[in-house]
């Protein structure tokens, strides 16, 4: 069955939000460190990562 | 692999050896990831030894990459997705469950060569190329290893496996959802890495 218009405009809004604030949040988190800490968070950005891409791959059909 | 993990734990004659199977296979899955997040690390190491001066470049081509996968899941470009739909033997199930468990954990773990049903997976891997530490890398991608291990321990908590799979198959319903989280945190790396580069 096709999704109503005003859940696709919703589902749209939310997506382009939730990116957004992705977004600002990495550029925060960049700003707000120092760049002394640049590697450290390499490696924090790269285990969230792989470990979304763990549970995701596990629950995936 | 809910369908396999979770029957050879329900299916063992004591609870002892059903989480010796689960021990198995997160022992197997961590070594798995951790040998692709190394052999990542040792590419990047390699990498920048002999280029280190492209570095800020190499973060910007890794942000570029995130930005073309988020719209490649947004749907309006289409980008090569390299995995194979091969599957695990199922006759290794058939002979000594606890090493079929370590064998599955360690082919899965690898990550490369299974199903990539997201792209999160190949950003993680090129961010583990830009650490350029095999150990660090190695570490940074046990996190692969552990979230494909965490969902089979929870599942396999419940008494009976028809219990675990019918909460994989809800799970598996959000997958617009999941998608969703999927451009967050390729959006949210491809900042992380704009803002690394600018600053350096």
């Amino acid at each position: 069955m096709p999704m109503p218009v005003t859940c696709v405009v919703l589902a749209r809004k939310a997506t382009v939000l939730g990116i957004t604030l992705s977004a600002s949040l990495g550029a925060t988190m960049c700003l707000l460190l120092p760049t002394a800490l640049q590697y450290t968070h390499g490696f924090f950005v790269a285990l969230f990562l792989a470990v979304f891409s763990g549970l995701t791959t596990v629950i995936s059909p | 692999m809910v369908g396999t993990i979770c029957p050879m734990v329900h299916g063992a004659r004591t609870k002892y050896e059903g989480n010796k199977v689960l021990l198995m296979y997160s022992i197997g899955s961590l070594a798995g990831a951790a040998l692709t997040g190394g052999a990542a690390g040792v590419c990047g190491a390699l990498l920048f030894s002999r280029f280190g001066s492209y570095r800020p470049l190499a973060s910007d081509l890794a942000a570029f990459l995130c930005i073309l996968y988020v719209l490649d899941e947004l749907g309006f470009i289409r980008l090569p997705h390299p995995q194979s739909h091969k599957r695990v033997p199922a006759s290794w199930r058939l002979g000594n469950h606890q090493r079929a468990a370590g064998s599955y954990g360690l082919a899965l773990g690898i990550g490369v060569g299974t199903p990539i049903p997201f792209s999160a997976f190949y950003i993680a891997v090129v961010w583990c190329v830009l650490i350029g530490n095999p150990v660090v890398s190695a570490l940074a991608f046990l996190g692969f290893g552990f979230g494909r291990a965490l969902p089979l321990g929870l599942l396999s908590r419940f008494e009976t496996v028809d219990e675990a799979a019918n909460l994989a198959d809800s799970v598996c319903w959000k997958l617009p959802l999941i998608h969703f989280l999927n451009e967050c945190s390729l959006m949210f790396s491809a900042s992380v890495l704009v803002f690394n580069a600018i600053r350096s």
